[in-house]
């Protein structure tokens, strides 16, 4: 097994192209350690699967990723942002600049596909010149350019997923984080999700899509790390699901 | 990019308040309610002072009444003596005869009382001279009293009768009115604050996805927050325009009344056009006020951003 200690391999890459990186970063929620001194760099353009069993700490990773959380300490670098230190008023521009799914998708149920998708450009003050442009692109690129006005009530999981990748996209992120995106879905319909990530990885955004679906992670033959109990157990290069 | 935020939130505070409408009505009437009270307070408070400037003029003196054997050259240097002590504005001196005419002006209905005064002969007229004195304060009033009652007067003056109890009552009766008044407006400005905090709280739990949603996608505190307080701030319009309309047209028409009551001529185009700004800003400011701490607290409380 090809595993890599990340923490080495740092000074190899051009550090430049990092995108993400943690340093020996721990968080503990009351008394159970989520992350133990995690080290750990993400490349721009980079595929990851990050992969564990549930309570891994898989979803830890990115709500520290996001603000939404804080470490307790070590360092969390997002495109040259340290995410440890942000103030509170900054982390919405740091949103801005990451798309995130998640498995219960959360559309409004209230609005249309291509107004769900329009809401994230309406809260960072696009103009509505520019969300008319955007929208429909946007919607071509996860394949709903049919569906725009349809209602989240009358689509399949895969194409409510599929909107809240779109929504995710709307601001143009450096960085799309996916936790468990088809988790809810059919065989079919997750390999079609997975598929549109790659597509969206190929277009430049780092992707980095947490799952515990053994299939799809192994199908992908992308970087993979695994978590265990918070601790980053396997990190290899075209690596498989080995839980 | 300037405009389009404002614009969005506003829409967005709109929506808030439309999409519970009923509720929405029930939190504006609440805001309505203290309002009223408050416009109550302030017309009662204006037109209270209105009064008591006028009956002060009337009963905020000082008269003073001669001995019978008092010269008329005393009393010419009596009256220029408190002519110039401090806080005295004006000495008016009344003659026995001006006083006896005005006596009989006053009492021309009761023809028993004129008779018996005409049994006395002109010389013998038994209704006093008289200063009044009147201060430039009502606070000046008591030690006019006092220097009218010293040693150095005494000889002059039989009586000497101010008006220090009345003027005492009177204001102790706005007092009264004013303390009254701002504890009730308190108590309702209160339940105000508790009415509109529970109907922002709805939407808050209304619109938590929304808000969560908004929250991922990067909208700033301030973008999530305004709606709230866009929808407290709606009330508050339209409870300010609902009372200022109500109040002035039961203004308007119980003028007639408050003129007779206050017995003067008319309450005047001016102090009306005063009144309604005061009432208007006051308004505003109240309900405005009211409506950002009742949101603020419940944002505080349940909007996590």
């Amino acid at each position: 097994m090809p595993a890599r200690q990340s923490l080495g391999v740092g000074g190899i890459r051009d550090p430049i192209k990092q995108m993400i990186k943690f340093d020996q970063v721990t968080k503990t929620y009351d008394k159970v350690t989520a992350l133990k001194n995690i080290t750990v760099e993400i490349h721009k353009g980079e595929f990851i699967s990050l992969v564990g069993q549930s309570g891994a700490g898989k979803s830890t990773f990115i709500s520290l990723i996001i603000g939404e959380d804080r470490a307790d300490s070590g360092r969390i670098l997002i495109d040259d942002i340290d995410v440890s230190q942000i103030r509170h008023n900054n982390i919405p521009y740091l949103r801005r600049k990451i798309g995130v799914v998640f498995q219960d998708i959360r559309l409004l149920p209230n609005r249309t596909v291509a107004e769900n998708v329009a809401f994230a450009m309406e809260v960072s003050g696009e103009t509505s010149h520019a969300i008319k442009k955007e929208v429909p692109k946007i919607l071509e690129l996860v394949g709903l350019q049919d569906r725009e006005n349809a209602f989240p009530h009358e689509m399949s999981g895969g194409e409510r997923q599929r909107v809240a990748i779109a929504r995710a996209l709307a601001h143009k992120p450096v960085l799309l984080l996916a936790d468990e995106p088809t988790g809810n879905l059919d065989s079919i319909n997750a390999w079609d999700i997975i598929q549109l990530l790659m597509k969206i990885n190929k277009t430049g955004t780092t992707v980095i899509l947490a799952t515990h679906a053994k299939d799809l992670v192994n199908s992908v033959k992308k970087r993979v790390i695994t978590i265990e109990k918070g601790e980053i157990i396997y990190d290899q290069e075209k690596g498989k699901y080995v839980l | 990019m300037n405009t389009i935020i404002p614009k969005r939130l506003i829409q967005s505070g709109v929506t808030n308040f439309l999409r519970n409408i009923w509720i929405s009505i029930a939190a504006t009437s609440m805001v309505a309610i203290t309002l009223f009270i408050i416009s109550t307070i302030l017309i009662l408070y204006t037109l209270i002072a209105l009064s008591v400037q006028n009956s002060t003029d009337k009963v905020g003196v000082v008269t003073a009444y001669f001995n019978a054997t008092t010269t008329d050259k005393e009393m010419a240097n009596v009256q220029a003596e408190i002519q110039g002590l401090p806080g005295v504005k004006s000495v008016q001196f009344t003659t026995r005869q001006q006083a006896k005419d005005l006596f009989k002006q006053r009492h021309q209905n009761e023809p028993s009382l004129l008779h018996t005064l005409d049994e006395f002969s002109d010389s013998d007229n038994p209704i006093p001279a008289s200063l009044a004195i009147r201060a430039n304060n009502l606070t000046d009033y008591p030690s006019i009293y006092n220097t009218l009652i010293s040693d150095r007067y005494a000889p002059f003056f039989q009586t000497i009768r101010d008006n220090q109890k009345v003027i005492n009552k009177l204001h102790s009766i706005i007092g009264f009115i004013t303390k009254f008044g701002l504890v009730l407006a308190l108590i309702f400005m209160l339940v105000t604050i508790m009415v509109t905090f529970n109907t922002i709280r709805l939407t808050i739990y209304n619109r938590r996805e929304e808000v969560e949603i908004m929250r991922l996608v990067g909208a700033t505190n301030w973008y999530i927050r305004w709606p709230f307080m866009i929808e407290a701030i709606l009330y508050a319009l339209f409870a300010t325009v609902f009372v200022t309309l109500i109040v002035f047209i039961i203004l308007m028409l119980l003028s007639g009344r408050i003129e007779q009551f206050l017995s003067v001529s008319s309450l005047g185009t001016s102090l009306i056009k005063a009144l309604f700004w005061k009432i208007l800003l006051v308004n505003l400011l109240a309900s405005v006020g009211l409506g950002l701490v009742a949101s603020g607290i419940a944002m505080r409380r349940y909007l996590k951003v």
